[in-house]
């Protein structure tokens, strides 16, 4: 049985090598424009934080949430926990906005507590906070240790720009869809769109928590990564543009400073635009067969910001369609 | 013009000077030692903010009084934009133990204590009867003792390279000599109640540890201002083998790996030896010294142990009021 996965971001990575948990003989090749360190994955901070993605059902969230949190965990007490840099951060998370839905706290052992009226003086704007411990992704390192656990196991990787999923039906018998943002235009999806954010990079490693302030729209975060100290942010939903905006990066960074006024003294390592691939709702579904080609499809994209809090757990259910497919008495394979 | 002179160069002796200068700002402070920032004790430190009762003998209102000096000035530093500059930063960690309750000390003047629950500890690996999670503050020497020579100097004080064999070298030439000099008073002025408690540890570069770890078997964990790691270690009391021991430094490694597994494989930067000054009690008080009939108004500030970071400006605040007493001695002398 042949595979493709479309896409090397954290979701297409972790596809690829969940299902090669399960299928350990499974021909799979990933096809990707970009890898690790240019995907969209590469520059988000990236802390688990569970927040509504669209209208996706809360239950699901919680479910690929959960399994995500526990394997991050898992990464963070084992020994690659340095070569994956996936770390155990704790810090500070205050808004102005007093409807508890704005956090989806699900954990028990998230750990968290109230802020105190001295932590409360870091977000004046702010009417509450909390305290919590959380894991922290770097992207930059994490890819590269998922590529490494894919291609010891015989995966292998093409490097191209995929127009239409016609190109792949004669070729594959199943293709996993995680092609992001780009369903806009390879799938016509128009409930895609990009949620632009706007960061900025600096060397500060004697900043330990990471700080999240919500202020109506207005999200100001900065995330003590393993490499570099990631500042944010911006989340502009509809804007295509990846190039960095100067009004933006003064914006974000004078808000950081306010927080953290040691921030000044930082000094710059680069700034980063991505474009989140923001959609109505995940899409995580087997399409239905199809007259025309043998090739069946599983769709896995529209995660918006939400990529590495549920990447672990939308990968699971990937295998779980996976099975469903191969489980049904119409398709001769060997897996 | 008074003229005094410091001896130490150490986080105690630095620290001392710039309260001095601040506090008598006609005076002239000049320094005096023979180890300066890599090739001092403090350099070593974890530099972690976390006294507690159980390790520091004393009166315990003096050592409450010196804990939350000490306190005020670095979390004021921590939060401000001299961070950076200093060294100084906010930092979680867990502190484990067989009590329940955290040491009282610590607990005065730390942003936030937390005993964690079972199910917290279960999905962290800990197998200990209690760990709490201390919201506290960390100074690393690397950065802070240059930063508190730079101080020094731009308030106007200098420095000089001497071995001091006596303090009697001082009589005549200042008017007040304040003896930072830690260990080294065993043989300067005789106090054989100050004793080394040796310590080993391990630097390492693991950025991707963003929490202090601190065992009650002197197992320990400490994330440096500069993303380093250090890695320990032990309290040998009454060893002053300077050497390090490559086999402890090995099992330094296992203990550390074994607390938390995500620093298997860092990278050693370096091992390291240090002689904790100790004395029980710390002493900071005046001495009017006699050599031959020739007197030296002496203040000591010095047996800091293991606590050299958390204690060392509360301990300089209290050191430059005495050298002020001197002060105020002298002019009424000189006025009779």
């Amino acid at each position: 049985m042949k595979i493709c996965v479309i896409g090397a971001g954290v979701i297409g990575m972790s596809s690829a090598v969940r299902i090669q948990d399960r299928y350990p003989s499974a021909a799979i090749t990933i096809i990707a424009d970009k890898f690790s360190p240019n995907t969209t994955s590469d520059g988000a901070g990236a802390i688990f934080e569970v927040f509504a993605v669209g209208n996706t059902p809360v239950d699901l969230l919680e479910k690929w949430a959960n399994e995500t949190w526990d394997h991050l965990k898992d990464m963070t007490f084992s020994v690659e926990a340095g070569s994956a840099r996936v770390q155990q951060v704790s810090g500070y998370w205050a808004t102005d906005c007093l409807d508890e839905y704005s956090q989806v706290n699900i954990h028990g052992d998230v750990s968290s507590r109230v802020l105190t009226k001295e932590e409360m003086k870091l977000f004046p704007k702010a009417r509450w906070g909390q305290f919590f411990t959380s894991y922290l992704v770097d992207c930059t390192s994490y890819l590269p240790w998922l590529m490494k656990r894919y291609m010891d196991r015989g995966g292998k990787i093409i490097n191209r720009t995929i127009q239409s999923l016609d190109e792949l039906y004669p070729l594959y018998d199943i293709i996993i869809d995680c092609s992001g943002l780009r369903s806009y235009q390879l799938l016509d999806d128009k409930d895609v769109f990009p949620i632009r954010g706007e960061t900025i990079r600096v060397h500060a490693p004697w900043i330990k928590h990471f700080y999240s302030q919500e202020i109506g729209d207005e999200v100001t975060y900065i995330l003590p990564g393993s490499k570099n100290v990631a500042l944010g942010g911006t989340y502009q939903k509809g804007n295509w543009n990846k190039y960095s905006r100067r009004e933006d990066r003064l914006a974000l960074f004078e808000r950081c400073c306010q927080i953290l006024p040691s921030l000044k003294m930082a000094t710059i390592d680069h700034s980063w635009v991505g474009l989140r691939p923001g959609r109505k709702s995940v899409r995580l579904e087997l399409e239905p067969a199809s007259q025309h080609t043998k090739c069946r499809v599983i769709h896995n994209y529209g995660h918006g910001g939400a990529g590495i809090t549920l990447h672990w757990g939308c990968a699971q259910t990937v295998v779980d369609l996976l099975q469903d497919i191969t489980n049904s008495t119409t398709v001769n394979s060997k897996l | 013009m008074v003229k005094i002179a410091v001896i130490g160069a150490g986080v105690v002796g630095l620290s001392t000077a710039i309260n001095i200068q601040e506090l008598i700002p006609t005076a002239t402070v000049t320094l005096f030692a023979d180890k300066f920032e890599k090739d001092t004790t403090s350099w070593g430190a974890g530099g972690l903010f976390r006294p507690t009762f159980h390790h520091i003998k004393g009166d315990k209102e003096l050592i409450r009084r010196w804990v939350e000096a000490s306190w005020n000035f670095y979390s004021a530093k921590a939060l401000s934009s001299e961070s950076k500059e200093i060294g100084a930063f906010v930092i979680d960690g867990y502190s484990f133990s067989s009590k329940k309750e955290a040491d009282p000390l610590i607990e005065s003047v730390a942003f936030h204590v937390r005993l964690l629950s079972d199910k917290e500890k279960e999905c962290r690996g800990f197998r200990y009867p209690y760990v709490h999670l201390i919201s506290t503050i960390s100074i690393s020497p690397g950065q802070l003792l240059p930063y508190l020579m730079r101080r020094f100097q731009q308030q106007g004080g200098t420095s000089y390279f001497r071995t001091v064999a006596s303090l009697e070298e001082f009589v005549g030439k200042f008017d007040i000599v304040v003896n930072c000099t830690a260990l080294a008073c065993r043989q300067l002025i005789g106090d054989e109640s100050i004793f080394p408690v040796r310590g080993q540890l391990r630097r390492v570069r693991a950025p991707w540890i963003k929490h202090w770890y601190l065992t009650e078997d002197d197992t320990y964990l400490i994330p440096q201002a500069n993303g380093e790691v250090t890695l320990g270690g032990c309290r040998q009391k009454g060893n002053y083998h300077l050497e390090v021991d490559k086999q402890f430094s090995e099992d330094i490694s296992k203990r550390c790996e074994q607390l938390v597994p995500g620093v298997t494989s860092a990278e050693v930067i370096f091992d390291w030896v240090g002689l904790r000054p100790t004395r029980e009690p710390i002493r900071v008080e005046k001495e009017l010294m006699d050599f031959n009939g020739n007197k030296l108004r002496v203040v000591h500030n010095y047996g800091h142990g293991a606590n050299g970071i958390s204690l060392s400006w509360g301990t300089a605040v209290d050191a430059a009021e005495l050298v002020k007493d001197w002060t105020r001695q002298m002019s009424f002398t000189s006025r009779l």
